[in-house]
Formats: C-alpha cells, structure tokens, sequence
C-alpha cells in the first residue's frame, strides 16, 4: 500500500476539535497566546492595509495586548482583506442599524471555522442528535437572510438540524405559525424544541401569547438562545435577568437555564454563547480583552472598557478588532464548572469609535452612498 | 419523479419487491469522466452527500446516491429492521441500477464508516466496480459496534441480546441485526482483510488518526498486506470519525477524492473544479428539506421508542 496524510493547521485543529471547553485554563490560555500571536504576525504579512495602519503606531510594545487593532467602525469606509485568501465567497453585511453597512469579506476556510464555532457553541446547550431536536426560528431563511450577518449564522442551524423559519421575505415575523409549530412539536413528538431569534422577536412572541392567552407548555423541552441585539427597538430593552423570566414565565419553562444569550457582529467570525450559568465562555482561538476608551491602553480583568478581539478564525481578513461594545473579560472557574475565559456586554458606546480611519481615508472612493476602499 | 433540486428521483425495485429509493445528479460536463455511487453512511441518508455529490458532478462525474433498505431514509422500511444483508443488497441493487443508467462508463463506489465493510464485500463479490474509496471505513465491527454503543453485543447470547439499541437517537432492532451479522461473518478484523485480500478493483482509503470507532493501527495492519497498486491509505492527522464536524477536513477530503477518481477514470492532473460556498449551501439546505419532510414521521416515531428505553 501507499501511505501518505493530510493535516490541518494548528487553527483548525483547536477550532475543529471536541471538547474545547473542558480544557484547563492554563491550557486556553496556551493556545490563545500562540493563536493569537501567530495571526497578528501572519496578518501582517498577508493585509498591506493591516501592516501599514499597524505601522503608523510607530515603536510598539510586544505583545497582543498592546497591538493595534482596527476599530469595527473601519470596514464600513474600506474594504479590507488579506491579499492571499482567494476566492471571497461571500461578502457579509452587518444590519446597518445606523446608516453605513460594514462589508466583510469571508472566503470558504472563514466560514467552514465559523460553522466549526456554531458547532463547538452548541456543546455550552447539550448535543443533540440530528433526529433529535427541532428549531423554530424568529428570523427569516437562509434565501431571505442573504449577505446579512446575523440571521444568516442563525440560518446555518438549518443545516445541523430540522428548521421552521416564521419570518417572511418582508421582515414580517408570523407568531401564530411559530406558536403553532411550538406546540405542535411538543404534542406530537418527542423532540426537544430550540427557539432561536433576536430578542425583540423574543419580546414580541411573549407579548402575542400573552395578549392571545395562549398557553405553552415547554417545561424541560425547549431550550431558546437569543442573538442579534435589539437594533431599532432599542427603546423597547429589558434587562437580561427579567428578559430571561419573562421567556421562562411565557414559554413555561422549568429554568431561567434553559434560556440563553449568545453574541456575535459581523466583524467576528466566532460565536460566542452562555452556559446554563449565563455566562459568555470564549472559545481559546479568540483572544478578548478590554481597552481604555480614552487611550486605548489594554486594561486588566474585571475593568470595565472597550472590548478588543483577535480571532484567529478569520482567514481572509484581519479579526484584530477593537468594537463599539463596552464590557468587562474575566477568567476562572464557572459555577457550571468548565474553566476559561469569559466576556459581558454591558452596553454599546453612543457614537462608533472613529479612531484610526486614516486606514480608510487613505484613497476613499464614493459608490452609492458607501465610501469603499479601492 | 423529478424534485427541485437538481436530482432526479427514483424508486426501484429490488428483486424481492423493497423499493430503494435513489438520487441521481448528472454532471455538469458535456461528457461524464465516470459514474460513482455514494452510499450513505449508517444512521444517515442522501442528504447528508450533498457536498460529496456537488464536488464529484461539479467535476465531472454523474452520482448515484441511494438509502439502505430497512434504514433510516426514503427507501423501504425502518432501522428497527436494519441488517448488514439488507445494506449489502441494497448496495448491489444501486450497482445494477448505475450500470443500467450509465452503461459502459468507469464505475466508482464511495462509503463512510459501517458502509465501507459492506462495500469491502460488495467489491470482493463483483467484478464490475473499477474502484473503491472509503472514508472511515470500519475494519472490526464488533469493535467499533462495542464503542458505539458502550457495550459489546456480540459477545452475548442472542436471548441477552436487548430489542433495540439507540444510535445518535435512533432505535435500531438489535436482535435482527445480530443473527444477520452472526451468519454473515462480518464482525472480526480477520474476516475484513480475508475480504479485502479478494478485492479485484483498487482503492483509496481515508482514515483519521484520532477516530474513537476505527482504530487506524488495526486499518494499518490488515491494509498493509495489499501492494501499492492496489491500496492508497490517507490518513487524517487530528481527525475523528464524523467528518461532518469538522468542514475544513471535509474539503481537503472532497478534493482529494476528486483527484483519486480522476486518476482512476484516467483523467489524472485534470483540474479540479471547487463548487462555490452559496452552491454548496444552498444544494445542502435543499436537499436536507426534501429529505427531512419525508422521514419526518418515521424519525417522530422513532424518537418517542427512544424516550420509553430510557
Ligand atoms: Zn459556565
């Protein structure tokens, strides 16, 4: 016989391996460091953009702490990749709640890893077996979710599991169908049912039953994980821990652990969920940390500030990031046992961070409204 | 019958009556390098080939891909009644059914896991199937049956036997499939390479390092007997036995298939055409609905006999 193998790289073998969570800390941490490391140096070689805005900082400190990382804000003024990534196969939009769109390019090893992330996300739930579980989402299909990002990442669950998306191709949310396809999951079968969805959709599910006396019956049966944020509806927020109750109280759960938060934005390739402590647990290939809202200078655990990102699942573009998210980054033990690292949103800064756009403003070029970099 | 997406489906009769239903995608070349049958992988249907299919029509190929008899799926019957002989006619019949269609034309069968030890026997009784390619392919199926389901069942008297075992939450009739097994000689590591020594067509293997149901020193050590002509053994560093979980080994392995059909079909350093990421997509989430809709009762049904086991 013939004897020959193929490997993936050190990236894909964590992203793409199981049980990431249950790794002691210390290893994580080993792998964030590496990771994280090796991506900022391989970034700098393979985005022209990446390097020279990295090089207007002049003499830096070593580290990742401290390297510079491009504000969200800049992939709505430039089109930023890395030069050796070949084909983009898809060009992600944000949902532009505040006019400019930001456009990411993701080429087949960035989405194949962020799928690689939906699927080790899901071990935070329980691991169902296809025939198993049955999802209800509040958002549209993949055909109507299109380029944009986030009901696109909650489509691909479409692929691991039986799926009824209730929301049409005009944004239209049907309740009574999602109701109907809730309770007639738990009536005639066995399976157990996710509900997934924006949690204005959420608000307004609750609302309907509510308004309609409709009772549901979910007990230990229904697992729900909202994503996406409250866009436009932001005036109607709640705060997460009556958010929780009030799904629990409508959808007749047993446990607020059954109802769950995971974060994402079109900038990061990597999904990031609650365990049933309600907890963010950051998978060891993204290095998190908080910055200094003023000088940007890498702030400690527990310190309220401008949450950084360096996700080395991105491939065809530069995931060293710093957000519009204000949060704090912790790390230790959970109460649900696993060890790690783990991030809270606590709120959004009023106006993007407009810092660094120099990277953008280099040769703008005006294309339909949208300043793009060419 | 034609669906929407861009197979045809068919329904045809085995020779004791079962229907075994089949998708048959054409290639999207003018004329087909070959023809390759892809046979699902034990507690999975069609559907779950998509992108294996999309690779090998995208490239040149036409597919047959077809649903075991008294397997989970759209052919005839239910895993309750799953067999090794069952899955072993129906692979037959898939063969027959591919020469029929595509007569003349260089011939491949593809099998993941518990499939490929019946496409090991399918190839040692026909002379027919130019090659072979399996992924995972299971070499001692009492062993890996042990792991799977936590007990080994083979080593029990029939009557110890229990009337169903759960896999990935289906139920699957284990006393059926144990006498199949006990009178077919399918179990030991020995009884594959006695099988495999009787190969007449070569083949190309796919094996992960770190499968926890394939032991890849046992894949080692029964393989190495046959010459280099014969067998390509390709092992996946870091890999376990589901390729489904991990899409950026999938894709190396889709590739790599395709250059292996190639070289077989002749064609070899032809340039291998990728599918797009929105093809692949939209082809998996379309077939997965036709496919779900339709074993959706069966999988209802099984899932509530999981519940009372328990
Ligand atoms: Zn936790």
């Amino acid at each position: 016989m013939t004897h020959s193998s193929i490997k993936l790289s050190k990236t894909d073998d964590v992203i793409f391996s199981e049980n990431i969570f249950d790794l002691s800390l210390e290893q994580q941490d080993m792998i964030t460091n590496e990771l994280s490391s090796d991506t900022v140096t391989s970034m700098l070689e393979r985005c022209p953009q990446y390097e020279k805005f990295y090089s207007s900082f002049g003499n830096l400190r070593e580290g990742v702490s401290h390297c510079p990382k491009i504000p969200t804000t800049t992939f709505k003024l430039a089109d930023i990749k890395s030069s050796d990534c070949g084909v983009i196969e898809k060009w992600c939009l944000s949902s532009g709640t505040s006019g400019l769109q930001s456009r990411i390019p993701r080429n087949r090893l960035t989405l194949d890893r962020l799928l690689g992330s939906v699927r080790s996300s899901l071990q935070l739930l329980r691991e169902w077996h296809e025939h198993e579980l049955k999802i209800i989402h509040l958002g549209p299909d993949n055909e109507s979710a299109g380029d944009v990002w986030f009901p696109f990442v909650m489509g691909l669950t479409e692929l691991l599991y039986p799926t009824a998306s209730v929301m049409d191709s005009s944004g239209a949310i049907h309740l009574s169908t999602a109701i109907e396809e809730i309770n007639d999951a738990l009536a005639t079968t066995n399976l157990h049912v996710g509900i997934i969805g924006p949690p204005f959709a959420f608000l307004q599910l609750c609302k309907f039953a509510h308004q309609n006396n409709i009772v549901i019956k979910g007990l230990d049966r229904i697992t729900t994980v909202t994503g996406g944020g409250w866009k436009r509806l932001s005036g109607d927020m709640i705060p997460q821990v009556q958010f929780r109750e009030m799904i629990c109280h409508y959808l007749g759960l047993n446990s607020v652990s059954q109802v769950r938060d995971a974060f994402n934005q079109v900038e990061l390739n990597t999904l990031i969920i609650e365990c049933e402590h309600h907890r963010k647990h950051v998978p060891p290939w993204l290095y998190v940390q908080t910055l200094s809202p003023s000088d940007l200078q890498p702030l400690g655990d527990n310190q309220l500030g401008l949450l950084g990102y360096i996700d080395s699942s991105c491939d065809s573009y530069p995931g060293i990031i710093i957000s519009d998210d204000i949060g704090i980054v912790s790390r230790g033990r959970c109460d649900c046992g696993r060890y790690g690292v783990f991030m809270e949103i606590v709120r959004r800064v009023e106006r993007g961070f407009q810092g660094g756009c120099a990277l953008a403003l280099d040769r703008p070029r005006v294309t339909e409204g949208e300043i793009r970099f060419v | 019958m034609f669906s929407q997406s861009d197979f045809e489906e068919l329904h045809s009769q085995t020779t004791d009556g079962r229907s075994l239903a089949c998708w048959i995608s054409r290639a999207t070349a003018k004329e087909a390098k070959g023809v390759i049958i892809v046979a699902s992988a034990f507690g999975r249907c069609m559907h779950h080939n998509s992108s294996i299919a999309s690779y090998l029509i995208n490239n040149g190929y036409d597919v047959v891909r077809y649903d075991s008899i008294n397997h989970v799926g759209m052919s005839y019957g239910e895993m309750m009644n799953f067999t090794m002989g069952d899955a072993l006619l129906s692979a037959n019949h898939a063969v027959d059914l591919a020469k029929a269609l595509f007569p003349a034309r260089t011939l491949g069968f593809f099998s993941t896991s518990i499939t490929s030890r019946i496409a090991f026997a399918l190839a040692a009784q026909r002379d027919d199937i130019d090659f072979l390619i399996t992924l995972s392919g299971v070499v001692n199926l009492q062993k890996t049956l042990a792991r799977v389901f936590g007990e080994d069942y083979c080593a029990l008297q029939l009557h110890d036997v229990p009337h169903q075992v759960i896999f990935e939450g289906l139920s699957v009739g284990a006393k059926n499939f144990y006498q199949d097994m006990m009178s077919g000689n399918w179990l030991s590591l020995e009884s594959t390479r006695d099988t495999i020594m009787q190969l007449k067509s070569p083949m190309t293997c796919f094996a992960s390092s770190d499968d926890d149901w394939v032991e890849i020193s046992e894949v080692k050590r029964i393989f190495s007997e046959l010459d280099s002509r014969s067998l390509s053994l390709i092992e996946l560093e870091g890999c376990g036995h589901d390729l489904g979980e991990n899409p950026a080994m999938a894709r190396m392995v889709m590739r790599d298939m395709v250059k292996r059909c190639y070289e077989y079909c002749g064609f070899k350093g032809a340039l291998i055409r990728e599918p797009s990421y929105n093809m692949l997509l939209k082809t998996a989430l379309q077939e997965r609905r036709i496919q779900r809709k339709t074993i959706s009762a069966e999988v209802t049904k099984s899932t509530i006999d999981y519940s009372i086991t328990k």
